[in-house]
């Protein structure tokens, strides 16, 4: 079943353009059309979404299925994996 | 000095009153070019007034008082009155039906550099008095809330709840009820996806003018 994703700043949830960058304005109240990305299912909309939110995690990405129904917010607040660093003793 | 209804000690130091006066749309003049007599009623034809002068002179002591009001549904929130004599003017006094108030909201997050203002129900705007008044710039432009002598608000409280909740988790949700007259209208073309769920919305967006005290504080998050 076809979902859609809406990209949005993950610092106000201001709906953005698929760039990531471009503040998504509309102009009228009724018949909005939304920037929306395009997927085949609802694994595709979460792997898509996983990949736009680890790329940048000052967006964040909603998900709506067939009926423009409003699933889930994927977001890039994730807890980086730790860098790894050599020991001190290496350097002597 | 004199004392009415509606226009309270009108001699008095009209200088603090006439400080007190906004015009927040163009004036619009219309000059009654009749004798009114006593007792006596002129329909001017008027479908709405927010804000009404009333000149007037007077000679001798004559008592003088003016009324505001309408059987037509016509709301007046304030009335100045200023007199011939002497060149005074009048007190900026509310007059009529109460007016139209609209219930606003503002979400400051924890992070945000407003947040210690906020938590003590205050909001400044970030250009202060020299900044743009431009409702668009505010709304869409680069850095356009940071020069601007306005503050967004929004009439939806759920969009206040989600700047309010953004980024830390916590904030407060400042509220106030202002009469729709002082409103300033927002292009309001941006949508907002609600972090506390339910997806998007209209962010709903009004604008005020000035710096806001005395605003009802709720706290919200962990």
């Amino acid at each position: 079943m076809k979902h859609y994703l809406l990209v949005g700043q993950y610092s106000t949830g201001i709906i953005l353009h698929p760039d990531g960058k471009t503040i998504f304005q509309h102009k009228e109240e009724n018949n909005i059309k939304y920037p929306y990305i395009t997927v085949s299912s609802f694994e595709e909309a979460e792997k898509e979404a996983l990949k736009i939110v680890i790329n940048d995690p000052n967006l964040e990405v909603s998900v709506y299925d067939g009926n423009e129904e409003f699933i889930k917010t994927v977001h890039g607040n994730y807890i980086a994996p730790p860098v790894k660093k050599d020991s001190w003793w290496k350097f002597w | 000095m004199q004392k009415d209804a509606n226009c309270k000690y009108s001699w008095l130091r009209p200088w603090k009153n006439i400080r007190r006066l906004k015009a927040p749309r163009p004036d619009v003049s219309i000059n009654v070019n009749a004798k009114i007599g006593q007792d006596k009623t002129v329909d001017i034809g008027l479908k709405k007034i927010e804000d009404l002068g009333v000149g007037f002179t007077v000679s001798g002591d004559a008592g003088i008082q003016i009324f505001t009001g309408s059987s037509a549904g016509i709301n007046i929130t304030k009335v100045l009155c200023f007199g011939g004599n002497a060149g005074a003017v009048g007190e900026v006094a509310k007059a009529g039906e109460a007016a139209e108030m609209v219930s606003i909201y503002r979400g400051v997050n924890s992070t945000s550099p407003a947040f210690a203002a906020a938590e003590n129900g205050v909001v400044k705007s970030r250009g202060g008095i020299l900044g743009h008044s431009d409702a668009l710039t505010h709304n869409t432009g680069a850095n356009g809330t940071a020069n601007s002598k306005m503050t967004s608000w929004t009439t939806n409280p759920e969009v206040a709840k989600n700047f309010a909740l953004r980024t830390s988790g916590n904030g407060v949700v400042l509220s106030q009820q202002v009469p729709a007259s002082s409103l300033i209208t927002s292009p309001n073309l941006k949508t907002v996806n609600l972090i506390q769920g339910g997806g998007r919305v209209s962010e709903s967006e009004v604008l005020l003018r000035g710096t806001q005290r005395n605003l009802n504080v709720q706290r919200i998050g962990q």
